[in-house]
């Protein structure tokens, strides 16, 4: 009996932490598939570079050398990844393509990550 | 301590880095970093028979260890891995001795806490709060992996192999 009524307990604290976060995914809204991609390249805290992915066409690549490590990026239209670094875990790299808002890639080892915003909330029509 | 206790102490913690390491060669689950947490069974077994500091320092040293073997001792990676360790230690102590969960839902909380301390290491440490949009697909995977790990302690503490060398110390 004891038993069981611990599992009820399991059982709501599952219920209650997927409420929060499905409220959690509607109030920020992760990953929305848009077009008119930018990629910012931070190091630190500073942004190093602005790509706008919307108006690329072709597979680019570019090379970061940063006093952590290498980091070389490949990207093309609305798409962005990291395609090597120097770090040891290759999170970053293992990542693959991000083409959604918000979904940065961050090496933490060489304190670099992409963000990826979208420019369509900026280009607002007034009039 | 007894020989026997510190022998059964020695034998966790050699099987918490070994499972720590072999979960390294496993590929991320969904989101980049998102491990199952196979050394969250020690450190469950270790919050259910062993006192806490004997607990805690099995935690430490595992962290500590596992750090010097992968190299990233003092690292960004090792100081994540002690904000998610000590955090899920002291969560899962402290709901084991207080609250009215199972094993099972202590380990859903384990290994939610543990993401979190890792989230706010990774936030302090670059500078970002980006990562927060990874938190719900955190709370999310952390529900299945906690699960399968908190029935994996239960089944083994279930087999009562540290009775014998503990029986003045348990306290549940």
């Amino acid at each position: 009996m004891n038993n069981k009524k611990k599992y009820i307990y399991d059982l709501v604290l599952i219920l209650c932490l997927c409420l929060i976060a499905i409220l959690l995914m509607i109030i920020t809204k992760p990953f929305s598939h848009e077009d008119n991609l930018t990629a910012q390249i931070w190091y630190k805290d500073e942004i190093i570079e602005e790509i706008d992915l919307n108006k690329e066409s072709d597979v680019k690549q570019k090379t970061y050398t940063f006093p952590e490590g290498t980091i070389e990026i490949e990207y093309k239209h609305n798409s962005i990844r990291v395609l090597s670094s120097s770090c040891p875990n290759k999170t970053c790299v293992n990542q693959g393509w991000s083409d959604k808002t918000n979904k940065s890639i961050i090496c933490i080892h060489n304190s670099f990550r992409i963000k990826i915003i979208s420019k369509s909330d900026v280009d607002v029509v007034v009039g | 301590m007894k020989t026997k206790k510190i022998i059964f102490l020695s034998n966790l913690l050699a099987i918490a880095i070994v499972l720590n390491l072999l979960e390294s060669l496993i590929p991320a689950i969904g989101i980049p970093g998102v491990r199952i947490g196979l050394a969250n069974i020690v450190v469950l077994i270790t919050i259910m028979n062993f006192r806490f500091s004997e607990a805690l320092s099995i935690t430490l040293l595992r962290i500590f260890l596992v750090g010097l073997l992968k190299g990233t001792f003092l690292n960004i990676p090792f100081f994540m891995s002690l904000g998610g360790g000590i955090l899920s230690f002291l969560m899962m102590f402290l709901i084991y001795k207080f609250a009215k969960f199972s094993v099972v839902g202590i380990s859903i909380i384990g290994s939610l806490t543990h993401c979190l301390g890792q989230i706010l290491v990774a936030m302090i440490v670059i500078s970002t709060k980006d990562i927060i949009y990874y938190l719900p697909f955190m709370i999310l995977l952390s529900i299945p992996t906690g699960v399968f790990i908190g029935f994996i302690s239960l089944k083994l503490n279930k087999l009562k192999i540290f009775d014998s060398i503990n029986e003045k110390d348990i306290s549940k």
